[in-house]
């Protein structure tokens, strides 16, 4: 299944459970609470459709070593100066 | 208002039936939702936060040295720029390979994006591909730390295999 059909089946559940609401409080009861039920059910199912099940989710960028090198660079540079200026 | 035990008793079996349906239908279409780019997704995060916490360690040991360096070549101003020269140079191999793990890595993310959007089958051999890649820089930038012997900076556990290279630190 994928990421998509995931989706789409998310809006379907979000879908029906909108309309299982709307049924519900037009019905008498307790088939109105049956159908509340389902409605809450269905607005769950939507819920985990839109939010557990991106397979990729979110991946961490790896940071480069250069701009921590160019800075340690600059502090030697300047660590080197103060030595060669410093009584011996 | 209900007021009949069973009726009562009916309601609460059909609200555990919606909710159950629902939460199995929910878990069917995960187990459908790729397995395998969810699981390259994992590893690449995990790498990520690897590395990315090696890094500081990294420079600091870099600056580390190269004031031992100049500490130990003090204190003729030429001697101290040709030691911290030569440290430099010992290490560009390290820098070199780290940022060649980076740029494998940005594609093995910009691969696992479109999973997003494509089918597991579609998306998956350049996962793959981009993943294995990744892998390979990964064990030269190990290997790299190793031949200037600093095996502790290696970000990851297991010893690499770094073929005939000598993984003792050699000599400065």
């Amino acid at each position: 299944m994928t990421t998509q059909a995931a989706a789409i089946a998310g809006d379907i559940l979000s879908t029906a459970a909108t309309l299982l609401r709307g049924a519900a409080s037009a019905v008498p009861q307790p088939w109105g609470i049956v159908l509340s039920a389902l409605a809450a059910g269905a607005g769950l199912g939507a819920d985990l459709a839109a939010h557990g099940l991106d397979p990729v989710g979110t991946i961490e960028e790896m940071r480069s070593l250069v701009p921590g090198i160019k800075a340690a660079d600059g502090r030697l540079a300047d660590y080197l100066a103060a030595r060669a200026q410093a009584p011996q | 208002m209900i007021r009949h035990p069973r009726r009562l008793a009916r309601v609460r079996r059909a609200w555990l039936w919606a909710h159950l349906a629902v939460a199995l239908a929910a878990l069917a279409l995960d187990a459908c939702a790729s397995g395998p780019v969810r699981a390259q997704a994992a590893a690449a995060n995990t790498a990520a936060l690897a590395f990315n916490r090696a890094l500081p360690v990294v420079v600091a040991e870099y600056e580390r040295e190269g004031r031992a360096a100049i500490d130990a070549a003090c204190c003729d101003a030429a001697a101290m720029r040709t030691a911290l020269a030569t440290h430099q140079t010992r290490w560009q191999p390290v820098v070199l390979g780290w940022e060649l793990a980076r740029i494998a890595h940005d594609d093995w993310r910009a691969a696992l994006e479109r999973c997003r959007d494509q089918p597991a089958e579609v998306c998956m051999p350049g996962v793959e591909r981009t993943a294995l890649t990744f892998v390979d820089s990964v064990v030269r930038a190990r290997c790299a730390v190793r031949v200037i012997g600093r095996a502790d900076l290696d970000p990851l556990p297991d010893p690499p295999a770094c073929g005939d290279v000598p993984t003792d630190g050699g000599t400065q």
